[in-house]
């Protein structure tokens, strides 16, 4: 079904990274003057298919035509150069500018002399912004922007490069709903000049109201491209979702005892709010939610990882206060971080070290390295199966899946109350990632309460005893696993979005 | 990656002294009084000084900080304890001083690294120009003259020999030795260093940590303040000048990564013999000093070279990288 008028056809795109297929022969066709939603689950390919088209990655296999010409797009200038743009959800813009030096930064209107001609720099500034209306002085600093009006800046600049397709990843993802007019009112403008735009989003809401056709992709395949009027929430939501659960998982469900811990009316402003909940000896709560939802915040706040202003967390029925990691630890609350390189451990140092050193204090504190510390050491090498050569070889030269193990094994060292897992087989390899459920299994039995943040969703299906989904730093829906669906959470995941 | 890499092991931790042994043949080959008694007790004592504030550098730099302020520090710490030495004549109180000034200037650079998440190169730049101020302000720019002989034992005094300030130098060597590999201390240390947020992730008080190390560096900065103050037998507050930079050196040269994590002990103090040594050396064949400043800064840039090379390659030192590299091209 090719268009007439598409400006855009990628076809047959296929890519793939050390161990994951990201795309797999995706075709994606976009029509001239149009706005073109782009949408998927997490990882279903969306940010690579996008990352592809402006240079940053190279596809394996397939083609790009623009215009109905094929081009080869090597690197972002040669992206620049035929006329796409993309505008990233983190914007780089230099605060301490003017507006008008950061839509010409980089290639500057020179004068004879070579120095830059600023006369011509605010006067071609002065030009863009009548032309869009933009109701902002050149000489302003960008940092007096709001992060919407930013947005416009980096459209504006895409524009002065006469960009004919822009792509916007998550435009709104950091601005109100007031702002979220100004924006789209800006695009319908965009649109009657012919230009196209891509755009990316999970707000089906907005994706109502501005897209006009919707591309659908999952595990990196392309499901359908329909026009928006034709599809309702409900449809695009089972379009994203719809897949066989081909994933095992060695679930084994365990008598739940009593409530360990409980969070109530937990509230950090702007990030989560209200949020109470409470987990179990021997259960798995799953968190589900999009990126973004402010459930590594939430559950950090409980590991004194994060800071919250109110609210109240409750283990073993006794209030408890958490001002820092230290004091989550010793009350046996311990987090694995989404992170492993940022936060899961110190990869220049040696696994042993690692794995003790939240727990320092059970040895003698003046005479370490003892038949003690290293026996304990050796005891979670074999308990979790990390293939190491010994225990005093860095971190940083194990695999994924086998940090993630080094980390596990820190935390069980002494057996914990509550352990938090965030994303916990993220990045990891499907033998590891099998394992690691298992050791879920395991502890469970034993009766630690676990928390699962994951954005996987067959995982949060496959191991949690109960789910609970969070959008926009509210808890907005709760389920038993034997009503869970993928459905049922992803609109929860979307609830008030 | 398990027995094969073993002699290479042992190159890392031992390359350093094979090249300080290197040096030492080569100085006694071009003077022959180099390898005399005397003129090693001297260099020991030469570097004592030094070999005191590198400890704390040592801390410091594992931890990914550094600090600045020691030359400094140790010249207000050593003027006002040998001005408390002159006023009440007990020589505790002036070893108490000099420890206590030292100490509350390292609280401060940690105070202000860590509650205002300020880089330490900064505060600590403030704390030198700050202390060596106030060590001019209160002695008036002038030496604080000392009459008794007893503020000397210290800096002048030997045992069976061995000159005091190199006994001490060894003791708290093997205590900084101790701190820094068999105490949890320690461990964090290595840790906030190694990845600041992974150790506050395990639970580690990050913050205690650095203020921790930041006052262990001061306090050693007034030992070694009063040990140089009683070397000389005055209070001189113009002394110390440069020596953090000698115990940077020493420390980056035994291997310590600037990023943090990485580090000994033992490579810091061979690290402080080899410029020792070198300064010797220099010395005893009539080099000017010009000419000596120009080979220590040539050393520092080769020290913060092998830094940057042996990066996430387990900061190998110098000569460990260039054996490496040998073996490669062997290979």
């Amino acid at each position: 079904m090719a268009l007439k008028t598409a400006i855009l056809r990628m076809q047959g795109i296929s890519k793939s990274f050390p161990g994951v297929k990201a795309l797999k022969n995706v075709t994606f066709e976009v029509e001239k003057g149009t706005v073109h939603a782009l949408i998927g689950e997490n990882g279903a390919g969306k940010s690579t298919l996008m990352k592809i088209l402006n240079g940053v990655y190279q596809a394996d296999e397939g083609d790009i035509y623009l215009d109905g010409a094929r081009v080869t797009i090597p690197n972002t200038r040669a992206a620049m150069n035929l006329g796409l743009s993309m505008i990233y959800q983190e914007l780089n813009e230099v605060p301490e500018m003017t507006i008008a030096e950061n839509i010409f930064l980089g290639r500057e209107p020179k004068t004879k002399l070579g120095t830059v001609d600023f006369k011509k720099l605010y006067d071609d500034a002065r030009q863009l912004f009548a032309s869009f209306q933009f109701p902002y002085d050149v000489y302003d600093k960008m940092k007096a922007l709001s992060v919407a009006n930013m947005q416009m800046i980096e459209i504006i600049k895409a524009m002065s490069r006469n960009a004919k397709l822009i792509v916007m990843d998550e435009p709104t993802s950091s601005i109100t709903d007031k702002e979220v007019g100004i924006l789209f009112d800006f695009i319908r403008r965009l649109k009657q000049d012919g230009v196209t735009i891509i755009y990316i989003s999970h707000r089906l809401e907005e994706l109502a109201q501005i897209a006009d056709r919707v591309t659908v992709l999952r595990d990196g395949e392309t499901i359908d491209t329909r026009p928006m009027a034709e599809l309702s929430k409900d449809e695009i939501v089972r379009m994203m979702v719809g897949r066989e659960m081909t994933e095992y998982f060695p679930k084994v469900e365990v008598p739940i005892g009593e409530e360990v811990l409980r969070v109530r009316g937990l509230r950090c402003e702007g990030v989560f709010h209200d949020v109470s909940f409470s987990v179990h000896a021997g259960e798995i709560l799953g968190i589900a939610g999009l990126i973004g939802a402010g459930r590594t915040e939430t559950l950090g706040a409980v590991f004194g990882l994060h800071p919250y202003d109110a609210g109240e967390i409750v283990l073993d029925g006794k209030r408890i206060r958490i001002r820092g990691t230290r004091d989550a630890v010793d009350h046996g609350i311990v987090m694995v971080p989404e992170n492993r390189k940022a936060q899961g451990a110190v990869l220049i140092r040696s696994v042993g070290e690692n794995i003790t050193l939240p727990h320092l204090r059970r040895y003698r504190h003046y005479c370490l390295r003892t038949k003690a510390e290293r026996g304990d050491v050796q005891r979670q090498i074999e308990r979790f199966r990390i293939k190491v050569p010994d225990m005093d070889c860095r971190v940083d030269s194990l695999s994924g899946g086998n940090q993630q193990k080094v980390i596990l094994g820190k935390w069980l060292l002494v057996t914990p109350r509550v352990l938090i897992l965030d994303e916990p087989t993220r990045g990891i390899d499907v033998g590891a990632k099998h394992e690691i459920y298992k050791y879920m299994c395991e502890l469970a039995a034993e009766g630690i309460a676990t928390i699962m943040i994951s954005s996987e969703l067959p995982e949060v299906l496959g191991m949690s005893d109960r789910i609970l989904v969070m959008a926009n730093g509210r808890i907005t829906g709760e389920l038993s696993r034997a009503e869970a669906d993928s459905e049922k959470i992803l609109r929860y995941a979307m609830e008030g979005t | 990656m398990n027995k094969k890499i073993s002699p290479m092991q042992i190159l890392k931790r031992y390359g350093i002294i094979l090249l300080l042994i290197l040096l030492v043949v080569i100085c006694s080959i071009l003077s022959s009084n180099f390898l005399t008694p005397t003129n090693i007790f001297n260099i020991l004592k030469q570097i004592s000084v030094v070999l005191i504030i590198a400890y704390g550098e040592c801390l410091l730099i594992i931890a990914g900080q550094t600090d600045l302020s020691p030359g400094s520090v140790l010249c207000v710490s050593g003027v006002l304890s040998a001005m408390a030495f002159v006023g009440t004549g007990s020589l505790v109180l002036a070893i108490v001083v000099a420890i206590l000034v030292g100490a509350l200037a390292g609280v401060c650079n940690g105070f202000f690294v860590t509650r205002y998440a300020l880089p330490p190169f900064i505060v600590t730049l403030g704390m030198q120009i700050t202390a060596r101020g106030i060590a001019l302000f209160v002695s008036h720019g002038a030496p604080v003259v000392i009459g008794q002989e007893s503020f000397k034992i210290l800096g002048q005094g030997s045992l069976f020999g061995v000159p005091n300030v190199v006994i001490l130098a060894a003791v708290l060597f093997v205590v900084a030795w101790f701190v820094l590999n068999r105490t949890s201390y320690g461990r964090y240390i290595y840790a906030v260093g190694g990845n600041e947020e992974a150790a506050k992730a395990s639970g580690v008080g990050i913050n205690k940590v650095k203020v921790i190390a930041f006052t262990i560096c001061g306090a050693l900065s007034g030992v070694a303040g009063f040990a140089l103050m009683s070397r000389m037998n005055v209070g001189q507050p113009n002394a110390g000048v440069n020596y953090e930079f000698d115990a940077i050196i020493g420390v980056i040269l035994g291997g310590a990564s600037f990023s943090g994590g990485i580090g000994t002990m033992f490579g810091a103090v061979v690290g402080c013999m080899i410029i020792g040594v070198l300064n010797n050396v220099l010395n005893l064949l009539n080099v000017s000093p010009y000419i000596q400043q120009i080979v220590k800064g040539l050393l520092i840039l080769i020290a913060v070279v092998a830094d940057a090379k042996s990066k996430g390659q387990g900061g190998k030192s110098i000569l460990m990288s260039k054996f490496q590299k040998k073996k490669q091209e062997q290979a």
